[in-house]
């Protein structure tokens, strides 16, 4: 039991370090970016091509994994968001554009044999791989009954150290204070001197990179790195996390990403393995049903 | 009595939007609702519609009680209404947004729709034929624009479609919410006709605007409401010189003496011929701050404004009057980089604003401090002012050193540095939006509608920061509805009236000129 | 391109060499007009493969057990589909735009990794195995439902329910005011939804062995498949989604040498038709219809009112 609940707090790390990335975006743009879990499983699979194929040392291969995920956060906003703002459309063609985008990552990974064009991405296609056991130190502790992996303890830290960097930076700096302008008021904050533009690709950037490493984290804790893992891991419970914690709030992305291990994990302990991966669905349908702004979202109202 | 108000409340949180508003109408007869903007009239519809939930009180339509029934079980009772920003069915056709009117005298037709054609077709013929005369009604052509998106339509044609809608319902009960918001003066005369017309023909309306001239001339009686309460009742000429209802719209101003309420009458409708005294043209200054010409600005199909040429001099405060809809704020955000013109020039200190990006303009010096304040509501005031300063090249500790002086000069939002902002008082907020406004480091300040809300004692405050700002050497360009201070302080001032600029001259001569003091500082 | 040749040289003989094709492009047909339906009444529903996961294991598991006709269990299974269409409607028809969407794949998920795989009657994660399935026959079957039920729902769009959901798709409020009881409306378009998306599931398990619960069948890749299909072809009119399935279903026919790259082109579709014809092919109003009033945005200035 209590093994479960290390398990709950690590898993936890890394799903609320995910949504914080997720849940940024929607408080600064408004809008759903669904190409995020695409951008974990590039993380991920980035650093694993670094380290695989390129011969790169892991911390070399991380960085590399982490610049990647960083620009395509400038993709997401150049390609699928900003000719969207220009024209004024709704915010369901956001929704939609990044969707393309994520369809064509994933088919981009899934396509990476050896021998195709993607080969230089990817090389395993559409099977799971793990990294090496060689890639990263990783004893194994054994404390009272329970089984510690440094990797997996290591992340708690990691990810919470990051999270509160984020919180930070976005409380306490110019920088900060120029997101949750923009996210609270475009208007007000172009008219105050802001570059709105630019926040918004800072934005992307940031929570990009924080998802592809929380892949990063997850492939090298966890294995399972496929073109599929963005899809099958986060792309659900991503949603489930925000929508719990209410949907523009980073506080409510990593109360809710640690919330929904722990059911998750209590769910296991309680009925059976395949049931607990309905767990997050069923908690979405619920929230949504009952408080649909979440833990700390506000409540939307339209005016007539 | 078709309609009969008892005693109805609703509140948001601390504020009475409706505070115990009673009312009656009469079959057959026009009923004016009337009172300053946020004085509760659109709460008010849209508690007696079935949008806002009541939170006491009753209301009756002839025998039929609706307090509390969903909103579209109210229009099935006959009660019928449009909306204050315009709502029809954009992507539907002029005649498809008036058939849907129909909706509620429609057998469900289902079964004749799967079956056999004939018959729907039969049916379908008559309810377009119904609606073309509908809409030939109010007045627009069906044959031209019958088959047009309705949000294709102009502005003027789009406020009559949606009472054709309204009126497809045959309605017991016709509320019209700000039918001529944006109006100018010869199509609210359209409207006003428009009004009585349906009246004739046996239609009971409930008319509420905030233009008295409008109000006045159709409506029999009249209701005032002022924060959210009923402060008076009567005929038009009663209402109209009641102190109480005067001072609702011009606030306390001990020394003019006011004989009725403004919004009587506009400008550009004005028996005598309009010169500004001492000549406009003389006064304006040769060599200009901000140089605007010709702008021309639209949404969709409207056309806000409408070849507008201004001139701000350095050192100067100009005032830009005019009423709601006018065009006013449309041309500051122009100037400030949100919109872009469709024609037209626009220049300040060098620096072409209908090209430039917004955080270039407010860099130049061009900064504005929006109508409705605009704060983040949900950052403290200290963060509010901080964020101001984000564009700025100075280091933290000057940064810190113009906080300080902005909130000597507001010595409130020192008090309240801590607060977030939205839990400050209107007034408060005003304040914290024009600091915010100075930390940006102004040369020329716009200020739009700086008293719009608030209490008499605050625009006092206000204003005389606006003139102390002044008198430090910003340059101001000042927006307001409230024409008498704004003529009070400004060097210079122009009248927009429907996206045109009707006239010009000095604040003083503005301020005694007859036709401005009719249209917009009452007798 | 050689697959157009074949198709004009010799129709008949193209027919029954390619009626699996033939049966998924009318499948998918249904499926897309099912999908054209919500969107069409303001709703951005994601919950089809949920209601189809319904359709196909009701069917196939009565025809197992109870042999009953297949005409029989397909109706019953689509019955079914609307029955649980409005029960999961009931609590979440009151959620706007993305947060429907989002509700909506919470169901079909739930519906699948919570009980699908769990159940051991559904054959769990093996799928279930269906012997009576006849790929060659379906098609019969297929098409004339297909031309039915686009008729229909062609002809609903027509009358006063078709009326009544354009305007709550346009603007809800204003449809309140002229007496549209909004809530109901929705509810029989999710309902009838359901049932369309049910009987293509039926049908489609009736075209093959094996009822496979995966997500590319029941889950969010199959829910983006069928929202790509409105996007594509434009949701204003009923043949629109129709002809995004098509395009989408005979697109690695057409294109074979896209072959593996079949998703990296329909994302590329995707984001360029969203950004350059947001109305869709066939679009008539399209995707502009779902408005930013279906979008939950905190106290917002919108766009400057004139004034």
């Amino acid at each position: 039991m209590d093994q479960q609940i290390v398990n709950a707090i690590f898993i936890g790390s890394i799903y609320a370090l995910f949504a914080v990335g997720y849940t940024l975006v929607f408080g600064v743009l408004d809008i759903l970016n669904l190409a995020h879990s695409a951008v974990f499983m590039l993380g991920a699979a980035v650093t694993y091509t670094l380290v695989v194929s390129y011969g790169q040392s892991f911390w070399v291969a991380c960085v590399g994994g982490i610049l990647v995920s960083a620009l395509m956060g400038l993709v997401i906003e150049h390609v699928c968001l900003r000719p969207l703002r220009r024209r004024r459309a709704p915010p369901i063609s956001a929704l939609i554009s990044t969707i393309g985008l994520a369809l064509v990552i994933l088919a981009a990974v899934e396509q990476g044999k050896p021998g195709s064009f993607f080969a230089w991405l990817w090389k395993d296609g559409a099977n799971a791989v793990a990294f090496p056991v060689s890639t990263i130190p990783n004893p194994t502790w054994h404390v009272g009954n329970l089984t510690l992996e440094a990797v997996k303890v290591a992340i708690i830290p990691i990810a919470i150290a990051l999270m509160l960097l984020l919180g930070y930076i976005i409380r306490y700096t110019q920088v900060g204070r120029g997101l949750r302008a923009v996210a609270e008021n475009p208007r007000a904050a172009r008219l105050m001197g802001l570059d709105v533009d630019r926040i918004i690709s800072l934005t992307l950037v940031i929570s990009s990179a924080l998802g592809g490493l929380a892949g990063i984290l997850f492939g090298v804790a966890l294995g399972g790195i496929s073109p599929y893992m963005g899809r099958d891991q986060v792309e659900v419970r991503g949603l489930a996390i925000i929508v719990l914690g209410g949907m523009g709030s980073v506080a409510g992305a990593v109360i809710g990403g640690y919330l929904l291990a722990l059911i998750e994990v209590l769910a296991f302990i309680t009925f059976n393995s395949s049931v607990s991966g309905g767990v997050a669905f069923a908690a979405l349908f619920l929230v949504l049903i009952l408080r649909p702004q979440g833990l700390f979202g506000t409540r939307l109202r339209e005016r007539i | 009595m078709l309609l009969r108000l008892d005693k109805v409340q609703r509140h948001f949180g601390g504020v009475h939007a409706v505070d115990g508003v009673s009312l009656e109408v009469e079959q057959g007869s026009i009923q004016g609702l009337i009172g300053p903007n946020g004085a509760g009239k659109t709460t008010l519809v849209n508690v007696i519609t079935g949008y806002v939930p009541f939170q006491s009180g009753h209301a009756w339509l002839q025998s039929d009680e609706v307090t509390g029934l969903p909103a579209h079980r109210i229009a099935a009772l006959g009660m019928s209404r449009t909306f204050q920003n315009i709502r029809l069915f954009k992507d539907l056709t002029a005649l498809e947004n008036v058939v849907v009117g129909m909706h509620t005298r429609r057998r469900d037709d289902t079964l004749a729709q799967l079956a056999t054609l004939p018959v729907f077709r039969r049916d379908q013929r008559s309810r377009l034929d119904e609606a073309r005369k509908l809409m030939d009604t109010v007045g627009l052509a069906a044959k031209d624009i019958g088959g047009r998106p309705a949000g294709t339509l102009p502005y003027g044609d789009q406020r009559r479609l949606e009472i054709a809608r309204a009126l497809a319902l045959r309605p017991r009960l016709l509320i019209l919410d700000e039918p001529a918001a944006g109006m100018n003066p010869s199509e609210k005369q359209g409207m006003r006709d428009l009004i009585e017309r349906l009246n004739l023909d046996g239609l009971t309306i409930l008319l509420i605007d905030h233009d008295m001239r409008l109000v006045m001339g159709v409506c029999k009686r009249v209701a005032v409401l002022d924060f959210g309460r009923k402060i008076a009742e009567g005929t038009p000429d009663e209402v109209s010189t009641d102190a109480g209802v005067i001072k609702a719209y011009l606030g306390t101003r001990g020394d003019k003496e006011v004989s009725s309420a403004p919004g009587a009458s506009g400008v550009g409708d004005a028996d005598e011929p309009l010169e500004a005294t001492g000549g406009a043209d003389a006064l304006e200054p040769t060599d200009a701050f901000l140089e605007v010409r010709d702008l021309t600005v639209s949404y969709g199909a409207v056309t806000a404004v409408r070849g507008a040429s201004l001139r701000v001099a350095a050192g100067e405060i100009v005032a830009l009057i005019g009423a709601n809809g006018a065009g006013k704020s449309t041309i500051l955000n122009t100037l400030s980089g949100l919109i872009r013109p469709d024609s037209g020039t626009a220049v300040f200190d060098g620096l072409d604003l209908t090209a430039a990006n917004s955080s270039a303009i407010v860099r130049r010096g061009l900064v504005q401090v929006p109508e409705g304040r605009e704060i983040l509501a949900r950052q403290t005031v200290l963060e509010n002012l901080e964020l101001a300063t984000w564009g700025s090249r100075s280091d933290a500790a000057t940064t810190r050193k113009e906080i300080e002086s902005v909130m000597k000069r507001f010595p409130i939002l020192g008090e309240r540095r801590a607060l977030l902002a939205g839990t400050l008082s209107g007034g408060e907020q005003q304040m914290l939006a024009i600091a915010r406004g100075l930390l940006a480091k102004p040369r020329l300040l716009l200020l739009d509608e700086p008293s719009l809300g608030l209490a008499p004692q605050m625009v006092d405050e206000v204003f005389s920061a606006i003139e102390e700002i002044h008198s430090e050497g910003t340059t101001i360009l000042l927006v307001e509805q409230n024409a008498l201070r704004a003529l009070e302080i400004a060097d210079r001032a122009y009248v927009l009236e429907t996206g045109q600029i009707r006239l010009t001259g000095s604040g003083d001569d503005l301020l005694h000129n007859p036709a401005v003091r009719r249209a917009y500082l009452g007798g | 391109m050689d697959f157009f040749i074949a198709l004009f040289s010799d129709p008949v003989g193209f027919y029954t060499s390619h009626t699996l094709l033939i049966g998924q492009i009318g499948i998918n047909g249904i499926v897309a007009t099912s999908m054209f339906l919500v969107l069409y009444s303001g709703q951005l529903s994601l919950a089809a493969p949920g209601f189809m996961a319904i359709g196909a294991y009701v069917s196939v598991l009565m025809g197992l057990h109870w042999h009953t006709p297949g005409a029989i269990n397909m109706l019953v299974a689509a019955l079914l589909a609307g029955l649980v269409g409005f029960l999961v409607g009931l609590p979440v028809l009151r959620l706007r735009g993305v947060f429907l969407a989002i509700a909506t794949i919470g169901f079909i998920e739930a519906l699948r990794l919570g009980v699908i795989l769990n159940v051991p009657i559904t054959g769990e994660g093996l799928g279930l195995s269906n012997p009576k399935a006849d790929p060659l026959g379906g098609v019969n079957f297929i098409l004339p439902s297909f031309i039915v039920i686009v008729f229909v729902i062609w002809r609903l769009t027509k009358g006063r329910l078709g009326n009544a959901w354009a305007a709550i798709r346009q603007d809800e409020l204003a449809a309140l005011s002229q007496g549209i009881h909004v809530a109901r409306y929705k509810m029989v378009a999710f309902v009838i939804s359901a049932l369309m998306a049910g009987y293509a599931g039926a049908l489609e398990a009736h075209l093959t062995f094996n009822v496979d619960p995966g997500e590319g069948n029941f889950g969010v890749t199959r829910a983006v498949q069928i929202l790509t299909f409105a996007v594509l072809g434009g949701s204003g009119f009923v043949l629109g989604p129709v002809v995004g399935a098509l395009i989408i279903t005979l697109l690695p026919y057409v294109f074979d040498a896209a072959g593996p790259y079949i998703n990296i082109v329909s994302g590329i579709f995707l984001i360029a038709v969203i950004i350059f014809r947001p109305q869709g092919i066939v679009g008539r109003g399209g995707l502009a219809i779902i408005k930013p009033s279906w979008w939950p945005r905190r106290a917002r200035v919108s766009a400057p009112t004139p004034g």
